[in-house]
């Protein structure tokens, strides 16, 4: 086990790059919380440590790409996975020679196989979307927020949450990709079905346009 | 300027004058809480509270501040959020008030009124702002004119969720002894971790299934192991909330605003949350951590410099008016 550098510091984990067996990996550490009851810290973090390791190997069983798992530490709050070598979706979108319709089924197959698996993702977003030079295919990282669910309404929240990562950065992009999205969602739901409660969702934003105007009053 | 503040949304009927010559001042700060015999509070009781002590509060306050009614410049009124029976007292009094001296209104918003005290009495300057109080749990912070919410509880207040269960186990009322809250006091006794529901969703919380389940934990298990164990996980949630507010966020001070902001277990977390973090913790002093009318007439000195005013007939109470409602127009 060889640590190289740490890539990124969030509120619950440390991201770090290295090498595992001779494989170039990814170190996932939950961490400690100083001010929580050491029992319930265990409890929280060992917890989600093997949730998100069974939720990865579940995405794997079901022929979706996610990184492999190499090793999961319980205790010390660990897991292990392959490094993806490429780019995040996020950086390419909007690049010469990038078919963003071809992207956008790609990433809806993915969604598509996650749903029909009864995993929702929790941070559907472009940036966790890579893509894999050598092979041009799409993977997708951090299942943190991960978890197992049949409720139409976490699925429409993946969905949303990607449509909203696509406003952000890529705007003039998004029609394109969503257009791909659609063809390859729909191989493996209905997108029709997930479309209507994902503008359901949107309506009930706090700052939405549409719903001000029918309420001009509030 | 000097601004009259009423406050009226719960169990506190409070009166504060602050001036701004020739600096910014607090002249006085009486209140007058309502305090139930037993049981929870029944809305009417506090609003037949508040028309009782309203005049007592009002002139205890000119006296303190050694202010004459006609000297005021405005009457700011705290209109919401909060209970209508409340509220509507406080509404009352300050639009008799405007009339009969021919003043102008200022309507405020309780929770930023709380914020806006915590910010003068600790001297901040961008922070993340934890308001906590028995019908609020917050976590917010200035963007772009308004104050937004990163995070709220989904469904009752942590203030709220701990006063009923120590009320409900019957160590309570009184609330609070020599400024510690019962479930301190009775957590202390215990130590023993008893699992009990761990709810954040993103940067929300949701405290009504913890105060089920820890009603019933009691049961079964020794009440101080339950205190404790109910105390952490409440405690914990909400600063897991608070981290990632700060990863997205960024910012180097929290403050905290607000009752529960009084509590000593709650500050020694923070600490050590700040210590991981490198970041400031600053607390809104005891005074001025409850309901108050001192803030309602600080926030109120602060919109009328700006010349934020509402006409009597339009001065409703709104029980639900958010803080994300609120054009931030004196930041």
């Amino acid at each position: 086990m060889e640590i190289i550098r740490e890539l990124k510091r969030g509120a619950e984990s440390v991201i770090y790059e290295g090498y595992f067996a001779g494989i170039h990996a990814i170190f996932k550490k939950r961490l400690s919380k100083s001010y929580r009851d050491k029992e319930l810290d265990y409890k929280i973090n060992s917890y989600r440590t093997k949730l998100e390791a069974k939720l990865i190997y579940l995405a794997l069983k079901n022929d979706i790409n996610a990184p492999a798992i190499l090793m999961v530490d319980p205790y010390e709050y660990l897991i292990v996975m392959e490094y993806i070598e490429g780019k995040s979706v996020k950086d390419i979108i909007g690049r010469q020679g990038v078919d963003l319709k071809k992207i956008g089924e790609m990433i809806g197959e993915i969604a598509g196989k996650l749903h029909k698996a009864g995993i929702s993702h929790g941070d559907f977003t472009t940036n966790n979307l890579i893509f894999s030079e050598p092979e041009g295919e799409i993977f997708i990282i951090d299942f943190g927020l991960a978890k197992i669910s049949n409720d139409i309404e976490d699925f429409a929240t993946d969905v949303h949450v990607f449509i909203r990562s696509l406003e952000s950065v890529h705007h003039n992009f998004k029609d394109e990709i969503l257009k791909g999205f659609e063809v390859g969602y729909s191989k493996f739901m209905n997108f029709d079905e997930i479309m209507k409660k994902v503008k359901e969702i949107r309506m009930r934003g706090r700052y939405v346009e549409e719903r001000r105007s029918k309420r001009s009053n509030v | 300027m000097i601004i009259l503040g009423i406050e009226s949304t719960a169990h506190t009927f409070g009166v504060g004058i602050v001036t701004d010559s020739p600096s910014i001042r607090i002249l006085s700060n009486e209140r007058d809480t309502f305090v139930p015999k037993q049981g929870g509070m029944k809305p009417s009781d506090l609003g037949k509270h508040h028309s009782e002590v309203a005049p007592e509060v009002i002139k205890k306050a000119l006296d303190k501040a050694q202010v004459n009614i006609n000297e005021v410049d405005a009457i700011a009124v705290s209109l919401g959020p909060g209970i209508g029976p409340a509220l509507r007292v406080g509404a009352t009094v300050a639009r008799a008030l405007a009339l009969k001296f021919n003043k102008k209104l200022i309507p405020v918003n309780h929770g930023i009124a709380h914020i806006e005290i915590g910010i003068l009495t600790t001297n901040s300057h961008d922070p993340l702002i934890l308001y906590l109080s028995g019908g609020n749990t917050i976590i917010t912070t200035f963007v772009d004119g308004k104050y937004r919410i990163f995070g709220e509880t989904l469904d009752i207040a942590l203030g709220n969720m701990l006063d009923t269960f120590v009320r409900e186990v019957g160590l309570a009322p009184p609330y609070i002894v020599n400024g510690v809250h019962q479930i301190d006091i009775c957590a202390d006794k215990g130590g023993k971790f008893i699992d009990l529901p761990y709810v954040v969703k993103g940067q929300d919380m949701s405290y009504s299934g913890l105060l089920t389940a820890a009603l019933r934990a009691v049961k079964k298990y020794k009440l101080e192991d339950v205190c404790y164990s109910l105390r952490e996980v409440a405690f914990d949630m909400l600063l897991e909330a608070t981290e990632r507010a700060l990863a997205l966020t960024g910012k180097k001070e929290i403050l905290v605003v607000g009752g529960v902001a009084a509590s000593v277990s709650l500050k020694t977390k923070l600490y050590n949350l700040a210590k991981d973090w490198n970041v400031e913790v600053k607390i809104v002093p005891p005074e001025y951590a409850g309901d108050n009318g001192a803030m309602i007439a600080y926030t109120g000195l602060l919109e009328a410099k700006h010349g934020v005013f509402i006409p009597i007939e339009k001065s409703l109470v709104r029980p639900r008016w958010r803080i994300d409602q609120v054009d931030v127009v004196w930041r």
